[in-house]
């Protein structure tokens, strides 16, 4: 049988048109000759076993492919990951399109470990970024999300829900970055926040929730913080009592650096 | 300031005089010159002349780093125009024998040029720059995008 095949498959190169008129013939013979079923049974097979030899032509091209890239990307997975490390999370979904070899490195939870959002403000939802923490594993040290040069408000597809994967990863969570995502309810910010115990970098700029109770959760749960970057567009230049904030930023002792909108 | 000379051969039969300051900024250098301190001529199995050259003009530059904040800015100005040298097959063998020297800096500095090429590129646009082949199946890269479709623009998804 392998011989047939081999011996159809390195034919020495022919105008089409003369080997379709071959199997036409070939065709042509066979059927005239027999019955219904037995001229079923013909039909069957010859396209079930041209079927598979298809199959097989385009398996070992992509095998051929997958070859080639091993050639033209010859980097050990880990410093692919490493670069891929250092990608907006939406390049790395691009890359991880362009063929298998990349896509099992873009899979590696090291890829996943600073999530970043802000490049795929129109499209990224809560259920992207639930899948991408999932895959971070446990990985995850810092997260932006929203439209970073959002003009004021504008309109997002995070729901109020969207951090609440954080209650069971943000642990290792080090820097979050939240950029104009709308209206939040105060405890849906509140509730990831506690989790984050290991925070040292926090910006929220642009969302439409007091600021006070977040620097009062600060001091309690989030005791690492460093940097702290607080905006709110609509409380906006409105008073924070500065009384009540001395107060709790003198419990942040690690503080460096601190503005507020 | 040790003016101690020592001699680093590539694979290829390359020889580079280098400053033993400037040698010991290849890590792998610095753990054999601990071992034993009487060596002066370090073969390098797993790099070539061309590319061992550019690592050590890169350690060469890099070999007294100042905390100042012009000297930094200076560097990484350096830093910068040193990298636009190299087309993206030179930056993958760079990054290959930074990681086998053990140079950090150059590992993160050229992995972050080789990210920021990446950065912004469609699909296509990668695989016609790094020179790779699309050898997914239609159902596994239809698979995929799907899976990920948020970070595809219709204007880049090819059209069926």
């Amino acid at each position: 049988m392998d011989s047939i095949i081999s011996s159809l498959l390195t034919f020495p190169d022919s105008p089409s048109l003369s080997i379709r008129s071959s199997f036409d013939r070939v065709l042509d013979n066979l059927l005239s000759s027999s019955d219904d079923s037995v001229q079923d049974q013909l039909i069957d097979r010859t396209l079930e076993r041209f079927s598979l030899l298809l199959e097989s032509t385009k398996r070992r091209f992509q095998k051929r492919a997958t070859l080639h890239n091993s050639i033209s990307w010859f980097l050990p997975s880990d410093l692919t990951i490493k670069i891929f490390s250092k990608l907006d999370t939406k390049s790395l979904m691009q890359v991880s399109a362009c063929c298998t070899m990349l896509n099992k490195s873009a899979m590696d939870p090291l890829c996943y470990s600073h999530i970043d959002l802000t490049t795929a403000f129109q499209h990224a939802d809560d259920r992207v970024l639930s899948t991408l923490i999932n895959r971070s594993g446990k990985q995850l040290r810092s997260l932006k999300l929203g439209r970073r040069d959002a003009p004021g408000y504008v309109p997002s597809l995070f729901t109020n829900s969207c951090l609440a994967p954080l209650q069971f990863t943000g642990n290792l969570l080090r820097s979050l970055h939240i950029y104009s995502i709308g209206f939040m309810y105060i405890d849906s910010l509140l509730a990831p926040l506690s989790a984050c115990a290991n925070l040292t970098d926090l910006k929220i700029v642009g969302v439409n929730v007091f600021l006070e109770p977040i620097i009062e959760l600060l001091a309690i749960k989030c005791c690492l913080i460093e940097h702290l970057f607080l905006d709110n567009f609509s409380q906006g230049k409105n008073f924070i009592w500065w009384g009540f904030l001395y107060f709790f930023l003198t419990s942040l002792l690690k503080l460096t650096y601190f503005v507020s909108g | 300031m040790s003016s101690n000379k020592i001699v680093l051969t590539s694979s290829d039969g390359e020889s580079f005089e280098v400053e033993e300051v400037v040698a010991r900024k290849l890590q792998i250098v610095g753990h054999m010159l601990e071992d034993d301190c009487v060596i002066n001529e370090i073969p390098l199995q797993n790099v070539t002349g061309d590319i061992l050259s550019m690592v050590i003009e890169y350690c060469k530059t890099h070999v007294d780093e100042e905390e100042s904040e012009e000297a930094q800015t200076k560097l990484k100005t350096w830093d910068e125009e040193f990298m636009k040298k190299f087309d993206i097959k030179t930056l993958l063998q760079i990054i290959l024998a930074a990681n086998y020297l053990n140079v950090k800096g150059l590992l993160d500095l050229v992995s972050q040029t080789i990210a920021d090429t990446i950065k912004d590129y469609t699909p296509e646009q990668i695989r016609e720059v790094f020179g790779v082949e699309n050898d997914y199946t239609e159902e596994e890269e239809a698979e995929v995008r799907k899976e990920n479709a948020w970070a595809f623009d219709e204007a880049d998804t090819p059209k069926p």
